[in-house]
C-alpha cells in the first residue's frame, strides 16, 4: 500500500469532488489530508481518508511553517488543491509542500485535472514570483504613502456615528 | 467535452449514528470564524442587533463583514459538522471577472470598515502589494481595477466605519487574501 498525502488548500466542496477522481487515479494508495484545525470534523466523515493530520497554525500553509509530525515520514505522493484552473496563486503551498518527504507532487484543480509537479519547476516559479514580489514590493511603498494620506483624511468621514 | 460529474459525494460518509462531539465547534478554537453564507444559519435577532449584509458590497466577503459585527455584538459563530449543507457550482469552472474584483474590492472594505486603525493600515498595504504582486502573477488587471474601484468609491462607506474591540481583531480568521486564487 502506498502512502499519498493531499494538502486541503482549497474548500470542502472541491475536494468532496475532488476525491473521487484523486481515487480513481491512485489506486492502492492509503489516503491522508492534511487540513487546519476547524477542517477536521468535516474531513473525518470522508471514509476514504485513512488519516488526517493538523496543520499546527492558524496561518495559510508555507515554507517555513512546518509540520513536526512529517518529520521523517515519506509519501508516495503529495497532492496539492488548488481553487482554480492554472494553480496561480499557490506558490506558498507548493513550496509547503518541498518541506515534505515525497516522491512525487501534483496539484489537482477545480475541475479535478491532476497534474505532476517537479521540485524544479516549484522553485523556478518561485524564483519568477521572488522577482513579481520585487516589482509589487516597489509599487506598494508608492502606493500605500498615498493610500495612507487618503484614508487619514477619509477616516473621519466613513466613521459611524454614535 | 463536459465529463459526468457528481455533486453529492458528501452523502456517501461514515455519518450513521454519529455522536458530535461538541468539542469540533469553533468557540472552542484558538481563534474566531466567519461563515460562508452558501450554507449558514442566523437568528434573526443576531441580525437585528449586528446588523444585516451590508448593502454597499453587492456580492462577496459580506458574511466576513458582518462576522466581525457579530462577535463584537457578543455572538458567537459556530460551526456543526454534523449539518451538511450543498451548494452546487460550476462543474466546469465559468470564468468570471465579478469574483476575483468584488472579493478584491470588498476585502479593502472590510478592513476599513471593521479594523482599528492601525491594523487597518496595515492590511490595506498588504492588500495593496496582493493586488501588484497577483496582477504580474496571474497577467491581470483585475485585482488593479477592483483596488482603484475601493479607493474611488469610499463614499459608499460613509457613517459605517466602527472599529472592532482589539481582541476580535487579533482572534478572528479573515481570509483577506483568498480572493487572489479564484481567478485563472
Amino acid at each position: 500500500m502506498q502512502e499519498l498525502l493531499i494538502i486541503r488548500s482549497a474548500g470542502f466542496q472541491q475536494l468532496d469532488k475532488n476525491l473521487s477522481e484523486i481515487i480513481r487515479r491512485f489506486p492502492n494508495h492509503r489516503i491522508s489530508l492534511l487540513t487546519h484545525e476547524h477542517g477536521v470534523q468535516p474531513a473525518r466523515k470522508y471514509k476514504d481518508i485513512d488519516r488526517i493530520y493538523v496543520y499546527p497554525y492558524t496561518e495559510g500553509f508555507h515554507a517555513r511553517r512546518k509540520v513536526p509530525d512529517f518529520k521523517g515520514k515519506p509519501f508516495d505522493a503529495v497532492i496539492v488543491l488548488v481553487s482554480n484552473l492554472s494553480g496561480s496563486g499557490f506558490s506558498n503551498v507548493m513550496r509547503f509542500s518541498l518541506t515534505i518527504r515525497a516522491k512525487r507532487r501534483y496539484i489537482c484543480n477545480l475541475v479535478s485535472e491532476i497534474r505532476e509537479v517537479t521540485a524544479a519547476g516549484i522553485r523556478m516559479k518561485h524564483v519568477l514570483n521572488v522577482c513579481f514580489a520585487g516589482l509589487a514590493g516597489c509599487a506598494t511603498v508608492i502606493a500605500a504613502l498615498f493610500a495612507t494620506a487618503f484614508l487619514l483624511v477619509q477616516w473621519k468621514r466613513i466613521a459611524k456615528k454614535e | 467535452m463536459l465529463r459526468k460529474l457528481s455533486y453529492y459525494n458528501y452523502d456517501d460518509i461514515k455519518n450513521v449514528d454519529e455522536m458530535v462531539d461538541n468539542s469540533s465547534t469553533v468557540a472552542n478554537h484558538r481563534y474566531y470564524m466567519s461563515f460562508n453564507g452558501a450554507g449558514a444559519g442566523v437568528r434573526a435577532d443576531v441580525f437585528r442587533q449586528a446588523g444585516y449584509y451590508p448593502e454597499e458590497f453587492f456580492l462577496y466577503n459580506n458574511e466576513l463583514d458582518t462576522a466581525f459585527r457579530i462577535w463584537d455584538a457578543g455572538y458567537t459563530i459556530q460551526s456543526f459538522p454534523d449539518i451538511v449543507g450543498y451548494h452546487k457550482y460550476s462543474p466546469v469552472n465559468r470564468g468570471s471577472w465579478r469574483a476575483p474584483f468584488y472579493y478584491t474590492r470588498n476585502a479593502f472594505w472590510v478592513v476599513w470598515k471593521n479594523y482599528p486603525a492601525q491594523q487597518a493600515l496595515k492590511h490595506t498595504a498588504e492588500l495593496i502589494f496582493r493586488c501588484f504582486y497577483h496582477s504580474f502573477e496571474q497577467r491581470t488587471w483585475i485585482y488593479l481595477r477592483a483596488m482603484a474601484s475601493a479607493f474611488a468609491l469610499i463614499g459608499k462607506l460613509r457613517g459605517k466605519r466602527k472599529p472592532v474591540a482589539p481582541d476580535i481583531a487579533r482572534r478572528l480568521r479573515a481570509p483577506i487574501n483568498i480572493n487572489f486564487t479564484f481567478y485563472r
